[in-house]
């Protein structure tokens, strides 16, 4: 390494100072207009973020003064010994600033720029990478655009500590239901019994999903405030690869559909695992529930009923938010990705790939599809259906037009084909069943995100259910 | 307060803390030496380290702080949207 004199060091420190300085003045006085709670408490974290920037300025103006110092003394013939002990005196004394706490709140629906992260993440030194990854693993979890192996390490640190949280929540509830004889308090404690519970359930769905060799915890989020107890996955989100999406060629990104939630992930993996084998080597699938999905008891919501566009809407902006991280945490190298959407999820799937969505999606597959919108977010050749038969979801047609029946979206059979080989895939039915291994629509979905869809077996999954439609002029 | 207001004003903290040169402080001190074998050598490599991790520290939590207001912002908005559907009425 070549060494540097005094005297040059202070100059280049003083040109990163006036960059620092410069980072630091986004954070020059309060938001304007803004008062309340809220605002109290982005204030004493924006305050908390001034100090300790000033306090990182006044560190290095220190050593700045030091470092003057020495290469006056140099340049006065002072003893080199004695200038060298009193810098080093000086450096040893500095950057010993304490961090302070990590903020909280950081629950964002679209999250910064998935390439920005990337480059900011490759410009650390690997010592602040490990740092970060240690002290702020809420953070790096979430951030799009990190590598998965990082994503994964940290999120799983989180996922033990939900865990460890909820059970110790959990044991407080279970202590007060034995000390209340109240009926009214008694059901307020049962209730929240029953929600932690269903958040511990969900985490260890997280878990188990997560544990066999080549799975990676790409995100969580554990939102208790969120819990209601009710079934799907409200309170926790998260996407669970199986293979190493900054390696592989190709990459499938299933989003699930209307009643769904992490605790489907165990089950959910598995058909991924015999996806991906089915696609080839080098293929990484992610199975994302990232975002809350509607459930049966919200259908007369109109801001999160299966009937309405409320999900999609929240959902698709982090959708394309962790696509676009697929493709920015491996620059010069992407993956062809593969975007499969199962009912609902076909319908945030169209909504994160339209104009201005992700970019680095190359496929979609639509599966049991209620619409996605007057077009179908890719080019003829790389738009893709599957119907199955009596699959009444993919006939309604609630969201556009019927996928099977727009120009440009090629069919992907589900009905049982007899392979030349003599092999049987076998036929899906019905809505939930298009990821079956063995059945002809799987395999189908595999030759697309393998990037070879010419294996696939065509069939635009006309039945009685389309020709009703044409009937009574859907 | 204006919803705008506060996701702007939390997406140009992602932006700025993204864009500090993170790297840059540290880089600046590490290898100054006054004398070959000397201990400013060793101290400034070590100073560079914590300073990587002060600044890197720093800027992702300006980051966290950023994601959290705009994420305020748009509560708000949709907490607008709502308050406006009930004043509207049935």
């Amino acid at each position: 390494m070549t060494t540097t004199p005094p005297g040059a060091a202070a100059a280049r420190l003083a040109v990163a100072r006036a960059a620092l300085a410069r980072a630091g003045e986004v954070l020059a006085g309060p938001v304007p207009g803004w008062r309340g709670a809220a605002a109290g408490v982005a204030t004493g974290a924006r305050t908390s973020l001034r100090e300790r920037h000033a306090a990182l300025l006044a560190d290095v103006d220190g050593v700045l003064a030091a470092l003057g110092t020495a290469a006056a003394a140099l340049a006065g013939s002072a003893p080199p010994e004695a200038v060298d002990a009193a810098l080093a005196a000086a450096l040893d004394g500095a950057g010993h600033t304490p961090a302070g706490p990590p903020p909280t709140g950081v629950t964002g629906t679209g999250g910064p720029d998935p390439g920005e992260v990337a480059r900011w993440w490759a410009g650390l030194d690997p010592d602040a990478r490990a740092a970060l990854e240690r002290e702020r693993p809420s953070l790096v979890g979430a951030l799009d655009g990190l590598p998965a192996a990082v994503r994964d390490r940290a999120n799983r640190v989180l996922l033990a500590g939900a865990q460890e949280d909820a059970r110790r929540e959990e044991q407080a509830v279970r202590d007060r239901l034995v000390r209340t004889a109240d009926p009214v308090e008694l059901a307020s404690i049962g209730w929240e019994l029953h929600e932690v519970r269903a958040r511990l359930a969900r985490l260890a769905a997280v878990a188990a999903a997560v544990d066999a060799p080549g799975r990676a915890l790409l995100d969580l989020e554990v939102d208790p405030r969120a819990d209601d107890g009710s079934g799907g996955g409200a309170g926790v989100r998260a996407a669970v690869a199986r293979g190493d999406v900054d390696a592989a060629a190709h990459v499938g990104v299933f989003t699930a559909g209307f009643t769904t939630g992490v605790d489907e992930l165990p089950g959910r993996l598995g058909e991924l695992d015999a996806l991906a084998a089915a696609a080839g080597p080098g293929t990484a699938a992610v199975a994302w529930y990232g975002y809350d999905a509607p459930q049966a008891h919200e259908v007369a919501d109109p801001d999160r009923s299966v009937l309405g566009r409320g999900p999609a809407d929240e959902g698709a902006p982090r959708l394309v938010s962790f696509l676009d991280g697929l493709d920015a945490a491996r620059p010069g190298h992407e993956a062809h990705v593969t975007a499969i959407g199962h009912s609902y999820g076909s319908v945030v799937t169209a909504a994160a790939v339209a104009p201005g969505g992700a970019e680095g999606v190359d496929d979609v597959v639509s599966l049991g599809s209620p619409g996605v919108g007057e077009a179908p977010g890719r080019p003829p050749g790389h738009a893709w259906v599957v119907e199955a038969a009596g699959d009444p979801v993919a006939d309604t047609a609630w969201f556009g037009p019927d996928p099977n029946r727009m120009s440009g979206v090629t069919g992907l059979s589900a009905r049982e084909v007899v392979l030349p080989d003599g092999r049987v895939l076998a036929e899906s039915r019905g809505h939930g069943a298009y990821l079956t291994p063995g059945t002809t629509s799987a395999a189908n979905v595999a030759t697309v995100v393998g990037g070879r869809p010419q294996d696939a077996v065509l069939d635009r999954g006309v039945d009685a259910g389309d020709r009703l439609r044409r009937l009574v002029g859907g | 307060m204006r919803p705008e207001e506060l996701q702007g004003a939390g997406r140009a903290c992602v932006a700025a803390a993204l864009a500090v040169p993170v790297t840059a402080t540290a880089g600046a001190v590490r290898g100054t030496e006054v004398l070959p074998g000397g201990r400013a050598g060793p101290a400034a490599a070590a100073l560079a380290d914590r300073w990587e991790v002060a600044v890197a520290l720093w800027s992702a939590d300006v980051v966290a702080h950023g994601e959290a207001l705009a994420a305020a912002g748009e509560a708000y908005a949709t907490g607008d949207e709502d308050a406006a559907a009930v004043l509207a009425g049935p």
